[in-house]
């Protein structure tokens, strides 16, 4: 593969310091519906150029996994939802790199998707966030869950979602991955546990620092309950895709 | 009639969507529909064990159709759906009322649905990937459960803990699942255990055995779950969350590393050392919890602590390679200290009328330090506990088989059977008498009840839950160690309890405190009222990897 390629390779399946540009494209897109499209393609240049390249060197996994747990480190600490996000997306998208056999197309595509899905919904969950309260910060808003308990809710699901928690596609993909990951070297695999593990303490950290609080009379109101449900609704099918699909490439 | 019993698990699953489905219509009748289905899910659960009773070799499974996705009811998971059905219905009761001032009422029921549909699942996966998913949500619910009031900022730090140590669990888990796929390219649990039967010295990465790699990242998830040390802290302080909770983790959630032993018994018993790292941590974990205990002055701490001791006592059984004697443990553990949790809340309400402590010789000898008026028979009491254990051992050494001395787990559960009932006896004794005959007569029986029935019981928990007799003795011979060895322990130990036991007789006729190590009681209870520094190590650990982390971020620019 040509250096050009593997360069464009690392922008768009994004390793560090090339991810920084991805996270600062991120932050300054404020449109929901630009995050979205933004989430959803970004990576898939890289995957179609890493199409047919066969084994990825051992020295750029190690870049990859290095990569993943940093940003999944440096995500401890965010209290900015959307900047977690694209920290979360650029780690997720990282392992791709270490499991994943680049030829396989419709696999490391499901994987992507997998991460993808739920983030570009939490991004339009984050932006009902933002819309009410300004800011989707820890600190800036608190007590969701007794002000906005719809909201609430829903930004829960999502963020389990993200995480990769059961039976939303991401779990089953990131078990998939660390199997990969395992066949090639057991230290692989156990870096991308500690990435999995990364993601839901800072999940937890953020999300407990925006949910918990006493209720205030703040006059914004919640979701409504059509939206509401059409959120569900997008949940449960991710649930159902994760079951019935992701669930059976196992 | 076997599929019906899906609905075992189905049911709570079902209730949790109605619920939410319909809490707007249903509002606090809510309650009432999760009760009806948890009571059918119960029954269900009790046929299941009466088919299970009839056959307990017998194993049903249910597949999906996929690579994974199987239920399997054997004697292990049906005994255990009991359990559940049973604890998560009596706390579902308990909730109707204790629960109907708190906010999010649907709400809370329908994560307790979900929770027990979980654990159902959980002791019913017959696959790894079954196994995982229940395993996962486990952690995800309870942190919810427990961070049920969302005003309560200590509610959801503790819960963050718990989150944390359980998602930490998780990863061993993970690893030993993906490597029992890669060496034997199936999910399923049965076909997993049968070739391992077939090739028990497959090797794994670094060329390492399979069996003992598996072992030991199985033992470590359990710890995670059962609270075992350096992985407890989580336990004692998620007393903030709802009681009904607090009743439902002590009896029936923290009881899931036990069972994940158990259910990995067909690779325990392929391993050499492992079963002797689970005994030890075991053993440091029910010491440290059980002294941790005595110095809690919150009676909820207190019996957090309590199930720390606990757990560590039943991981010790399964070290020990009485594995049924382990579920047996939880199973009792589970009943009595889900009634303590739920009975918690009167006892506090009746100590802020009346103290409730009686003024009595033993008042006065804690409290007041006045010495005891009559001395008390301590060494007749403990030479009780030798000579009913040593009658015990004689009669099986002449009535079961000849080589009972040599039978380790025989030995071992007589020597459970002898430090519990000791343990009563001492309880007992405190209890206040006029009729010092009636005493002994009470207390020679319950002993011997006690003994016999803890023999008894194992064995029956035995044959049900592992039939096949050569699997047992080979469970037993994987924890095995040398016999001289093994004397040698069991007499240090038994000196060390009985030393521990004639301290506190001749303490208590001196009628005070050895003055001569003050200092080091001081010392030794500074340790532990700090809990032994482990809280304190871990919360320095967290502040340096997030100040790293944000000193990172500001680096690099957040980006």
């Amino acid at each position: 593969m040509a250096q050009m390629s593997w360069l464009l390779a690392v922008l768009f399946l994004p390793l560090f310091p090339f991810s920084m540009i991805f996270n600062l494209l991120w932050q300054r897109c404020t449109a929901s519906w630009l995050r979205v499209i933004l989430l959803l393609l970004w990576p898939l240049p890289g995957l179609w150029l890493l199409q047919g390249v066969g084994e990825i060197p051992v020295a750029i996994q190690g870049w990859a996994l290095l990569s993943a747990v940093l940003y999944a480190f440096r995500a401890l600490v965010v209290r900015e939802f959307s900047i977690w996000m694209g920290f979360v997306a650029v780690s997720a998208w990282a392992l791709l790199w270490l499991g994943m056999p680049a030829t396989q197309s419709a696999v490391a595509l499901a994987y992507i998707e997998s991460f993808s899905l739920p983030l570009a919904l939490l991004a339009l969950l984050v932006a009902e966030v933002e819309q009410r309260h300004g800011a989707a910060y820890a600190g800036v808003v608190s007590a969701l869950a007794a002000n906005q308990p719809r909201l609430a809710a829903m930004l829960v699901l999502a963020v389990l979602a993200v995480i990769a928690s059961p039976v939303f596609p991401a779990f089953f993909m990131m078990l998939a991955n660390i199997a990969s990951s395992l066949a090639q070297h057991p230290l692989l695999a156990t870096g991308e546990m500690v990435v999995w593990l990364l993601w839901s303490w800072s999940a937890m950290r953020l999300l407990q620092a925006l949910l918990v609080g006493p209720a205030v009379v703040s006059g914004h109101r919640d979701i409504s309950a059509r939206r509401g449900g059409m959120y569900a609704l997008t949940l449960v099918l991710l649930a159902g895709f994760g079951l019935f699909i992701f669930g059976g490439q196992l | 009639m076997y599929p019906l019993l899906l609905l075992v698990i189905a049911l709570p699953f079902v209730s949790a969507v109605l619920i939410q489905g319909l809490a707007h219509r249903l509002q606090r009748r809510s309650a009432y529909l999760s009760v009806a289905l948890a009571w059918l899910s119960f029954v269900l659960a009790c046929v299941a064990l009466w088919l299970a009773l009839g056959d307990s070799a017998r194993v049903v499974e249910f597949s999906s159709g996929l690579s994974w996705g199987i239920i399997r009811f054997d004697a292990l998971g049906v005994l255990m759906c009991v359990v559940i059905a049973a604890i998560s219905l009596i706390v579902r009761i308990y909730s109707i009322r204790y629960m109907i001032e708190e906010a999010g009422y649907a709400r809370f029921f329908t994560l307790l649905d979900l929770m027990s549909g979980t654990l159902l699942l959980l002791v019913v996966a017959g696959d790894l990937i079954i196994l995982l998913i229940a395993w996962h949500l486990v952690g995800v619910l309870l942190y919810f459960l427990l961070g049920h009031d969302t005003r309560s900022e200590s509610a959801w730090r503790y819960a963050f803990w718990t989150w944390i140590t359980y998602r930490f669990g998780d990863v061993p888990l993970v690893l030993a699942a993906l490597l029992l796929f890669q060496a034997f390219d199936s999910w399923s649990l049965s076909v997993i255990f049968e070739r391992l039967a077939v090739a028990p010295q497959t090797t794994t990465v670094f060329d390492l055995p399979l069996a003992e790699v598996v072992g030991t990242l199985v033992a470590v998830a359990a710890y995670a779950r059962s609270a075992q040390f350096l992985l407890h802290s989580w336990l004692p302080y998620t007393m903030s969350g709802p009681t009904p909770v607090s009743a439902l983790m002590h009896a029936g959630i923290v009881n899931a590393g036990g069972f994940l032993i158990n259910r990995f018994a067909p690779v325990f018993v392929e391993t050499g050392a492992v079963l002797h790292w689970v005994f030890l941590v075991g053993l440091a974990t029910a010491v440290i919890g059980s002294v941790l205990m005595l110095t809690q002055n919150d009676i909820k701490k207190a019996l957090g602590y309590s199930t720390m001791g606990q757990m560590g006592f039943m991981v010790m059984e399964c070290g020990v390679g009485a594995f049924s004697l382990a579920i047996f443990h939880l199973i009792a553990h589970g009943l009595f200290k889900g009634t303590l949790f739920l009975s918690a809340g009167e006892v506090i309400g009746k100590a802020r009328q009346h103290d409730g402590v009686p003024k009595d010789p033993l008042y006065g000898y804690v409290v007041e330090k006045t010495p005891a008026p009559t001395r008390k028979p301590w060494l007749a009491m403990a030479m009780m506990t030798l000579l009913v254990p040593a009658l015990v051992l004689f009669a099986a050494h002449w009535l079961v088989a000849q080589d009972f001395y040599q039978k380790q787990g025989a030995v071992v559960l007589l020597f459970f059977g002898w430090i519990t009932g000791a343990q009563l006896i001492f309880v007992t004794y405190r209890m206040r008498t006029t009729n010092l005959w009636r005493l002994f007569g009470m207390v020679i029986a319950s002993f011997v009840i006690v003994v016999l029935g803890y023999t008894l019981i194992s064995h029956a928990f035995d044959v049900f839950l592992y039939p096949d007799e050569v699997f047992r003795a080979r469970l037993y011979a994987a924890a095995g160690i040398d016999v001289l060895w093994f004397d040698v322990l069991v007499v240090l130990v038994t000196l060390v309890i009985v030393s521990g036991w004639l301290r506190t007789y001749y303490l208590e006729r001196r009628a005070g405190v050895d003055q001569r190590c003050g200092g080091a009681w001081l010392a030794f209870y500074a340790l532990i009222s700090r809990e032994f520094y482990v809280n304190d190590a871990y919360a320095w650990l967290a502040r340096r990897l997030e100040a790293g982390a944000s000193r990172l971020n500001v680096w690099l620019r957040w980006v």
